[in-house]
């Protein structure tokens, strides 16, 4: 399968974490990342999201129908994004949108079976996808893209 | 220091594999590499290549002028990979081979000593000392 794990892009600042909303910027960075994206993807992927308004404005950018998983809010664990991804099973190609350290605490255990956190820039995404060659599981890390270099 | 580890486009087959060619799709992955890299490097930078022929050929693509490095062929291990780079100052970029890429990236990354995969024709980019952070990674036939 295809993971792809996008950071929320930049947000504004306000008292109540889950209400803050995308920076005219952050909104840029998110269409860059969403067009990036949506030529390579494959036409059919599920999207899923935080609740938390910045993540859900990200995936917006996508244009697709975003599923919102209550267990990806900011803090969650790494198996909370690996199960909401369906991670390895899942035939097709699922994209993520959260925070951090979250989904890089995810990023290092599937790469690597490390504790992380990796770091994932405001707006980057990773895109890693799974198979078997000679027997052996591997994870094989795709893309790592950041909006400044969109 | 930032370190982009790109390893060789797809290559011919063929008994002496130092002196294997780039197939046409590996030319055309070796182009396409080279051109999103010449929109997001600095001006300044230092190409370094192992001396095999796929990697010589991958490097050209970038129409820099290449050090050719003997320490960087089949086989090279992360702490040859790192010194190769820590000759030059800058942003490095290292045209090589897997898994010995792999394993730089790795150690570098993660301190660990297991083999990361690298797809042909693909750059990972890495920034600061170790732990470094993974800048980017472009595998070619994401371009």
């Amino acid at each position: 399968m295809d993971l792809i794990l996008w950071r929320h892009a930049e947000a504004e600042e306000h008292a109540d974490d889950l209400r803050r909303r995308l920076t005219t910027k952050g909104r840029k960075q998110a269409q860059r990342a969403a067009q990036w994206l949506l030529h390579r993807l494959p036409a059919r992927f599920t999207l899923i999201s935080s609740p938390a308004v910045r993540s859900h404005q990200t995936a917006q950018a996508l244009g697709t129908p975003i599923k919102v998983e209550q267990t990806l809010a900011p803090g969650a664990t790494p198996k909370a994004i690996i199960d909401a991804a369906g991670w390895p099973d899942y035939k097709g190609a699922v994209v993520i949108v959260g925070h951090q350290p979250d989904l890089g605490r995810a990023l290092a255990q599937l790469v690597t079976g490390g504790q992380g956190p990796w770091s994932i820039k405001k707006g980057a995404f990773w895109w890693i996808s799974n198979r078997v060659r000679d027997g052996d599981a591997q994870v094989v890390v795709r893309a790592v893209v950041s909006p400044d270099l969109l | 220091m930032e370190l982009i580890l790109w390893r060789h486009a797809d290559a011919e087959d063929g008994a002496d594999d130092m002196a294997r060619r780039l197939t046409p799709k590996g030319e055309q992955q070796a182009a396409a590499m080279a051109k999103w890299l010449r929109a997001h490097l600095p001006a300044q930078y230092t190409l370094v290549a192992s001396p095999a022929v796929r990697a010589q050929q991958t490097a050209a693509a970038l129409g820099a002028n290449i050090v050719t490095d003997k320490t960087l062929a089949p086989g090279a291990s992360p702490a040859a990979i790192l010194k190769a780079a820590q000759k030059h100052k800058g942003t490095v970029l290292v045209v090589g081979h897997q898994p010995d890429l792999g394993r730089a990236a790795a150690q570098l990354v993660a301190n660990t000593q297991s083999e990361w995969h690298i797809e042909k024709g693909a750059i990972w980019w890495l920034a600061g000392e170790a732990p470094a952070r993974i800048k980017a990674v472009v595998s070619a036939e994401l371009l």
